[in-house]
């Protein structure tokens, strides 16, 4: 008899990676989370996953090892490496950086890089290699308009930004990997937001940092088109779909799964839906093809640049991505209908304060501090900035 | 650059204790839970409540406030405690008075 094998899940300690996880394990699996420094799992709903000691967890339970998938053999020793690489028998891959602008050797050392070193692990596995679940995003279509299907990867798209480029080739790594005999299954959720039923997120990233900047008028024109496109999915939806695509893999195996929301929501329905909240900017959609960021104060363009121009390019895409294949795997799209969840996503959001409260904003800040500085201070400084706002 | 209208930081005149009490300043009167007593140690996320977001909207007010130019995503992720904001300026305001 051997031992029954566990599963590993890499960004077990990610917000899409710690759902799967518990997934994993309430459906008898011990799950081996690989975790970078962080060592505490917390559910999106706040909660702390409880975890067990050692290399070995027991069906039902979930162990953190320390790894990293940028380093060689994921920054364990040779023997760790070995006796991980005996132990399992499933790997569900959800590490990635997702966040906007960081520098293009970051995208390239833990979505690609580490995508590689993930195959690598599975592919010399003395056991041959085991099923992989390998978390892409939808995006992998870049700047793509129209229907995108779940079989397409590369047709010559353009990208927005080096997270897009990375992840389209992270999962051109994995196709190939396919075609030499690896096992796996490719799951691509839209942008992950909070939870069906409570509209809770863990944490404010992403999408999120945008809506405020947006809603706190930080940046109060943006070039955009009302029916541009944006495909937000319940969180609580991807882990389904990713923990499903590991838990029935002889039904997913090969197939590409558009984890994505039942119709996408227009930038029309965001500024009507915004518009009914009266602590709220709603940002002024101008025409792409007339905005001017130099225009712009010297504040606002300060945070235009840092922030929204990372998603510029979101704003005037009209791209649905076809989920036929996953329609059929999970029997369901994500329940919530369009502005009802953004109401209900926005409402959490008002409720934990994320938004409806702005602190103040740099130039006030600045303003202040100089004010408050004796005369013949710094009080020029402040007064370019008060002009700026 | 040449907007700045306080005094500019020459090679070798950086004023340590100047700058580390503008920092102190800045880094409380942004921060989402001020505390009386910040130290170089004092953490950005766990002890001023900086959330990812807050942290870009600091990186902005370091740049108005020293007259920088683009403080990168990867910078502002480096950096985690008071401390490590002084450490970045003064490298890069002793940088830029180095250059010619």
């Amino acid at each position: 008899l051997t031992a029954p094998k566990h599963v590993l899940v890499t960004g077990a300690t990610g917000v899409v990676g710690v759902e799967v996880a518990n997934r994993l394990a309430g459906a008898g699996h011990a799950v081996l989370a690989l975790v970078h420094r962080n060592q505490s799992l917390v559910l999106n709903n706040g909660k702390r996953l409880s975890t067990v000691g050692g290399p070995d967890p027991a069906g039902g339970t979930i162990a953190c090892v320390r790894g990293d998938v940028t380093k060689p053999r994921l920054g364990l020793d040779a023997a760790d490496y070995r006796r991980l690489q005996s132990s399992i028998g499933m790997i569900v891959h959800c590490a990635a950086i997702v966040d906007f602008g960081r520098a293009p050797a970051v995208y390239q050392s833990v979505n690609v890089d580490g995508t590689a070193a993930v195959l690598a692990l599975a592919q010399a596995a003395p056991d041959g290699p085991p099923p992989l679940v390998h978390v892409s995003t939808a995006y992998v279509a870049g700047e793509r308009r129209g229907t995108v299907l779940e079989e397409e990867l590369d047709v010559g798209q353009r990208f927005a930004n080096a997270y897009e480029e990375s992840k389209c080739r992270a999962e051109g790594l994995v196709r190939e990997a396919v075609a030499g005999g690896l096992p796996a299954a490719i799951v691509r959720p839209s942008i992950v937001v909070g939870a069906t039923r409570t509209g809770a997120i863990r944490d404010f990233k992403t999408i999120y940092a945008v809506l405020k900047t947006l809603t706190e008028g930080r940046v109060r024109s943006i070039p955009a088109y009302y029916g541009a496109t944006l495909d937000l999915v319940p969180v609580d939806y991807v882990a389904d779909v990713v923990a499903h695509a590991a838990l029935r893999f002889d039904d997913a195996v090969g197939k590409t799964l558009h984890a994505v929301s039942a119709a996408p929501l227009t930038l029309r329905d965001f500024s009507d839906v915004l518009a009914e909240y009266p602590p709220f900017h709603v940002p002024r959609f101008v025409p792409p093809e007339t905005f001017d960021v130099e225009r712009l104060p010297l504040l606002e363009r300060k945070y235009y640049d840092r922030i929204v121009s990372l998603y510029e390019s979101y704003f005037t895409r009209r791209v649905a991505f076809d989920n036929a294949a996953t329609l059929e795997f999970m029997g369901r799209a994500p329940a919530m209908r369009l502005r009802p969840f953004l109401r209900r996503l926005l409402d959490y959001c008002m409720r934990v304060r994320f938004l409806g409260r702005p602190l103040p904003d740099v130039g006030t800040v600045l303003a202040d501090l100089h004010s408050s500085d004796r005369p013949g201070g710094d009080g020029a400084s402040a007064d370019g900035v008060v002009a700026a706002t | 650059m040449s907007t700045e209208q306080t005094e500019p930081a020459a090679a070798g005149t950086v004023d340590v204790e100047q700058l580390r009490e503008r920092v102190h300043r800045l880094a409380r009167a942004m921060s989402p839970q001020p505390i009386d007593e910040i130290t170089a140690d004092t953490r950005l996320v766990d002890d001023l409540g900086y959330d990812s977001l807050r942290l870009l909207e600091l990186a902005i007010a370091l740049e108005m406030e020293f007259d920088l130019s683009g403080i990168s995503a990867d910078e502002t992720v480096s950096i985690t405690t008071v401390g490590g904001i002084e450490e970045f300026l003064l490298r890069v305001l002793g940088e830029g008075a180095g250059a010619p």
